[in-house]
C-alpha cells in the first residue's frame, strides 16, 4: 500500500510539473531558435570527406541534435536558478518534489526536442535540395522500426542526460557562486589536458563508452545508471538547499 | 579540432543561446502558434522528403567496389584486354597515312593512365579503343566525367581528358544516434567505400608508323 506522504508527493509532483510545462513553454522558442541556426550550420553538410579529385558532403540532423542538447543543458541549468526555484513557490513541499518534477519535464523537453531535432533533419535535407538543386546520392541505411525506436530512444537519452547535466551543475553552482567561474576553468583545463593525452584522455574515453556503444540494451544500462548517478548527486546537493 | 576552436566554437554558442534566450520571454498563445507552425513545417518537409527526394532522387547501390578491377592488371598481369569489355567506353577509328607519329597529351594523368599498344599489319587506320572503369561511393556508379578523347593533329596524337572535374557529392546519411546501432560509420572516412576510376587506352597502330611520345607516358607494347 501506498504511504499517505507518498501519494502527496506524486499529486504535487504531477501539480508542480503540469504548472512547469505551462509556464516554461517559452523555453521551446529558443529550441526552434537553435534547431534553425543548426538547420543553417548545416547546409553546407555536417561533414566533408575528400581526396586529390573527389569531394563529398554530407547531410545529417547532428548539427541539429548536439544543438538540442546543449539547449537541454542549457535550459536545466536554469531551471536551478533562483527566479525559477522563487516561482514554484506554491507548490514545493520539499525539494525531492521539486527535482522530480524539473525532471520530468526535462524528460518531456527531450523527447520534444529529439523528435524535432531529427526531423529537422529532413527539413534540411529538402533545404538543400530544392535550393541548391545539388544531385544527393543517399547512403543511408533504410529504416525500418527497430533502428527507428533505438536511434530515437538514443536521442532522447542523450538530450536526456545533458539536461540532468546541465541541471547537476546547476545545483552545484547554487550551492557556491564559485563554482560558477571554477567550473568553466575547470572544463577548459579537461579540454586541455585532452588534447595533450589525445586517445588516452578521458574526454576520448567518455565520448567512446557513450558513443561508441553499438549494443542497445548495454547502451540503455549506461545511459539509465548515468541518469540515476546524476539524479542522486542533485538531489543530495539540492537537499542541503533551504526549502521554500 | 584543436582546443582553441572549440571554446571559438563555445563562445559562437552561448552567444546563440543568449540570443534564443530572449525569445523564452515570448509567451501565451504566441509561443502555441510558433511550436505548431515549426511541427507542421517539419512534417511538410518529412512529407517531402519522402515522396519526392527519396523516390527519384536518392540512390543506393550494391556495387561491390572490390569487384571492380583495375585496369592496369593489363599490363602487370598480362590479363587480355578481352577481359575488360565492360568497361570498353570508346572506340574511334583515326586515319593516318604518315610513316611518323609522335604522342601527346594534356591533363592526361600518365601515373593512372596506361597506354596500350598493340601493333598490326600495315594499313591507314589508327584503332583506338578507352576503357574506363566506373567511380563507385558506397555501392553507387557515380561517374561524372567522361573517358578520354584522342585526336589527330598532323604527325600528333592528341591525349586529352575530357570535360575533368573535381567530383562533388551530397550524401545522405543516417543521424549519429541511428548509425550508432545501424552498424552505419561513425565517422566520416571511417572505411569509406570509395573506387577511383581507371582509365586505358588501347592503341592498334600500323606497325610501320614509327612512334615517339611524352617521356613521362605510361606505354606498354602488347608484343613485348
Amino acid at each position: 500500500m501506498m504511504s499517505l506522504s507518498t501519494i502527496k508527493l506524486f499529486q504535487v509532483v504531477k501539480k508542480q510539473y503540469n504548472f512547469k510545462l505551462k509556464a516554461n513553454i517559452g523555453l521551446f522558442n529558443s529550441l526552434i531558435i537553435l534547431q534553425l541556426f543548426g538547420i543553417l550550420f548545416s547546409l553546407g553538410g555536417t561533414g566533408q570527406m575528400g581526396g586529390s579529385f573527389y569531394n563529398l558532403s554530407f547531410y545529417t540532423a547532428d548539427y541539429m541534435i548536439i544543438f538540442t542538447m546543449i539547449w537541454a543543458f542549457a535550459i536545466a541549468f536554469q531551471l536551478t536558478t533562483k527566479d525559477y526555484r522563487n516561482a514554484e513557490f506554491i507548490f514545493v513541499t520539499n525539494r525531492l518534489g521539486s527535482d522530480l518534477s524539473n525532471v520530468l519535464f526535462l524528460l518531456t523537453a527531450s523527447i520534444i526536442g529529439a523528435v524535432t531535432a531529427l526531423l529537422s533533419g529532413y527539413l534540411s535535407k529538402v533545404i538543400v535540395y530544392f535550393a541548391f538543386k545539388k544531385e544527393i546520392i543517399n547512403v543511408a541505411q533504410p529504416l525500418t522500426i527497430k533502428p527507428l525506436i533505438y536511434g530515437l530512444s538514443a536521442t532522447v537519452l542523450f538530450i536526456f542526460v545533458f539536461s540532468l547535466l546541465g541541471y547537476f551543475f546547476g545545483a552545484i553552482v547554487q550551492l557556491n557562486r564559485v563554482f560558477m567561474i571554477l567550473l568553466p576553468i575547470l572544463f577548459i583545463g579537461f579540454l586541455l589536458i585532452a588534447a595533450r593525452a589525445g586517445e588516452d584522455s578521458l574526454l576520448i574515453i567518455l565520448f567512446e563508452f557513450y558513443f561508441q556503444e553499438f549494443s542497445f540494451p548495454v547502451f540503455l544500462i549506461k545511459m539509465i545508471v548515468t541518469s540515476l548517478l546524476l539524479f542522486t548527486g542533485f538531489t543530495l546537493i539540492t537537499n542541503r538547499q533551504e526549502v521554500k | 579540432m584543436n582546443v582553441l576552436m572549440l571554446l571559438v566554437i563555445l563562445v559562437v554558442f552561448g552567444i546563440l543561446l543568449n540570443f534564443a534566450n530572449k525569445v523564452t520571454m515570448i509567451r501565451g498563445k504566441r509561443t502555441y502558434w510558433i511550436i505548431g507552425t515549426y511541427i507542421s513545417v517539419l512534417f511538410i518537409a518529412v512529407a517531402l522528403y519522402f515522396t519526392i527526394l527519396n523516390k527519384d532522387d536518392s540512390r543506393r547501390g550494391d556495387i561491390n567496389a572490390h569487384e571492380i578491377p583495375n585496369l592496369e592488371q593489363v599490363i602487370y598481369e598480362n590479363k587480355s584486354i578481352e577481359e575488360f569489355e565492360p568497361y570498353l567506353t570508346k572506340q574511334q577509328q583515326l586515319h593516318y597515312n604518315n610513316d611518323e607519329l609522335h604522342i601527346n597529351s594534356a591533363e592526361v594523368d600518365y601515373t593512372n593512365t596506361p597506354i596500350l599498344i598493340e601493333r598490326k599489319s600495315a594499313d591507314d587506320f589508327i584503332d583506338v579503343s578507352i576503357y574506363q572503369t566506373p567511380n563507385v561511393v558506397e555501392g553507387i556508379d557515380v561517374t561524372d566525367y567522361e573517358a578520354l578523347s584522342v585526336t589527330l593533329i598532323d604527325e600528333v596524337m592528341l591525349i586529352l581528358l575530357d570535360d575533368y572535374r573535381e567530383l562533388h557529392l551530397d550524401v545522405y546519411k543516417n543521424d549519429f544516434p541511428i548509425r550508432q546501432f545501424t552498424g552505419e560509420k561513425i565517422f566520416e572516412d571511417d572505411h569509406f567505400s570509395f573506387s577511383r576510376p581507371t582509365q586505358l587506352i588501347h592503341l592498334s597502330i600500323p606497325e610501320h608508323i614509327e612512334l615517339t611520345m611524352d617521356e613521362n607516358a605510361y606505354v606498354h607494347y602488347t608484343s613485348e
